[in-house]
């Protein structure tokens, strides 16, 4: 006999159908909720990657101010805030070629961490943790973080080249190959001068320098930033050395040395040898107003090892300079960091007194001193900081390894 | 006879076996299964430590060179020479321990009659059949070279476009 006992009713089995894909469908969601607390341990290979490529590849954001456009490596440390992302590179079309003052810059204490660099470099909402070294060839090491953990944590190696700076040696050699120094006028065209005062002016020309071509044919224009002497972002040193070296002895010897056919014997020995004055001005002729050195954030000056700040006890001008080199070491961006700052010339003059001992074996024997040739451009023209190897050594690429970890 | 008795018995039964379904489903979702997919990421920190070492060989160290070290190294097929420059660059790190990533290097060329020949230059050890390789290649602009005079070498004025393969993997 048939009876339906155990049946159940039709809406029932709907509802409970309907029931149970309903718990189903939302018992899968369920994986998704727990996805978001463990993402961080998955992508550290990734954030590494990014962050490396920030820092190789990426020159960085500028700064905006009322007056134009500054790169981030020369804004102070109270205006870090600024700065949107750090990237190491001189430029986008020069990855993996490095900014050495940038590199400097990263690494100073001007950067706390981690904010800073998780804000500027790492990005991203979760914590890192992260250490970033840059080894340079010759053993120069940069780092910044915590030591790397035995655990999990992401990694990647970039190889690169950093920068370096230009510079330049006056010696000698520079003296007789360009003269760079005054001539009697008259008719012997002789060293038979006697000036005590000479100027010897140096030119950084800076539309040369960053409009002009660095080599003959010149080097691929997506590159040059690699191998370009920019006054903005790189150091200038100039180095004067064999200050008080006798000058060339092939030109006829003045007739007040002795009367002598070499300065071998006798000799007239020097009086004094000073450097009086150094100006910057950005016209040859000074009718663009000088900027005479009173100690004010003119901080390039070297004699010997001394800086000559102007201000301190025996670091003012004038400065005996016998047996002593002169450095001219002029900061990134001294001439002007704006990325605008990019034509026209910056004249250095330094000035000079000198004097001869004539007292002993001058001729015609005369009392008390002489004026004597000396450095000077007066007749040679400005020496130019330029790019003739003669001159100025080239900027060089030395290699480097950067290493990023993520964790 | 077929009749409705048990039809919730049925009913359980299916009910039971669809919870038991997605149970097993809730289980084998919420686990991680590290794939062969995964190791893309390797791969990409292995090709572009390979490319920024060919690409920092490929660079003039400074404004006054006329040829980089690879161009000059691929003109004279100086295999020792690629050797000892690319292994350094290749596997040099912060710490005090180099890498030891292996390689092996062709370069290829495109012959007058539009042929592509492929030369052998150098290796730091043979391939055993079962490592896990990537490769990185670079162009190298140079003039004639030695690496098949016959063809290259030939009109040593007319600049000449050389592919550089490195084979990379590790031990």
């Amino acid at each position: 006999m048939e009876n339906s006992s155990g049946n159940l009713s039709i809406d029932f089995l709907v509802g409970f159908t309907i029931f149970m894909i309903a718990f189903i469908w939302v018992a899968t969601m369920i994986p998704g909720l727990l996805i978001g607390l463990s993402a961080h341990g998955i992508d550290y290979d990734s954030v590494a990657y990014r962050s490396a490529v920030i820092l190789a590849e990426d020159p960085g954001t500028a700064v905006k101010t009322s007056s134009g456009v500054t790169p981030w490596e020369q804004e102070d440390a109270s205006g870090k805030d600024k700065i949107d992302r750090l990237g190491l590179a001189i430029s986008k079309d020069t990855p993996n070629i490095l900014n050495r003052k940038k590199v400097e810059k990263f690494f100073s204490t001007d950067f706390v961490y981690p904010e800073d660099y998780r804000e500027k470099v790492i990005f991203g909402d979760y914590p890192y943790r992260f250490n970033i070294t840059l080894l340079e060839e010759g053993g120069v090491l940069n780092h910044t973080g915590d030591p790397i953990p035995e655990g999990n944590y992401g990694f990647i190696r970039r190889e690169v080249m950093i920068k370096g700076n230009s510079n330049a040696t006056i010696d000698l050699t520079d003296y007789k190959l360009y003269k760079t120094y005054n001539r009697n006028t008259g008719p012997t065209s002789n060293l038979d001068i006697n000036a005590t005062s000479h100027d010897f002016v140096i030119q950084i020309n800076r539309t040369q320098l960053l409009h002009g071509n660095i080599t003959d044919p010149p080097v691929n224009p997506s590159t040059i930033a690699a191998y370009q002497i920019d006054p903005r972002q790189d150091w200038i040193i100039i180095n004067i050395t064999d200050t008080d070296k006798r000058l060339p002895t092939d030109a006829p010897l003045p007739v007040w040395v002795s009367n002598a056919t070499s300065l071998a014997t006798p000799d007239v020995p020097i009086k004094s040898l000073k450097l009086t004055k150094v100006m910057l001005s950005r016209s040859l002729d000074d009718s663009m107003t000088p900027d005479i050195m009173t100690g004010y954030d003119m901080d390039f000056l070297y004699v010997g090892d001394v800086l000559i700040d102007g201000v301190s006890l025996g670091k003012t001008l004038p400065q005996d300079i016998a047996g002593k080199d002169i450095f001219l070491k002029f900061k990134p961006g001294f001439f002007g960091a704006d990325v605008n700052d990019n034509f026209g010339s910056i004249y250095i003059t330094l000035t000079f007194f000198t004097e001869a001992d004539c007292t002993l074996n001058c001729f015609p024997n005369t009392a008390g001193s002489h004026g004597m040739p000396y450095l000077n451009t007066s007749e040679s023209g400005p020496w130019i900081y330029n790019y003739n190897v003669t001159n100025v050594t080239q900027p060089q690429l030395t290699k480097g390894v950067l290493e990023v970890a993520v964790w | 006879m077929v009749n409705s008795d048990g039809q919730l018995f049925t009913i359980e039964a299916i009910a039971a076996a669809l919870i038991m379904l997605a149970t097993a489903y809730l289980v084998v979702n919420s686990t991680s299964v590290y794939t062969a997919g995964d190791a893309h990421i390797n791969d990409m920190q292995l090709e572009v430590i390979g490319t920024d070492a060919l690409k920092m060989m490929n660079s003039f160290p400074d404004s006054s060179n006329n040829k980089t070290l690879l161009a000059n190294l691929t003109r004279y097929n100086d295999g020792d020479g690629f050797g000892i420059n690319f292994s350094r660059v290749l596997n040099s790190r912060t710490g005090a321990q180099p890498d030891t990533i292996q390689w092996m290097a062709n370069v290829s060329f495109v012959r007058p009659d539009g042929s592509v020949n492929s030369t052998y230059l150098n290796m730091s050890r043979p391939l055993s059949g079962g490592e896990h390789a990537v490769k990185v290649s670079q162009w190298v602009i140079m003039e004639g070279s030695q690496l098949d005079p016959s063809v290259l070498g030939v009109e040593k004025t007319r600049l000449r476009a050389v592919l550089v393969e490195v084979l990379l993997w590790r031990d």
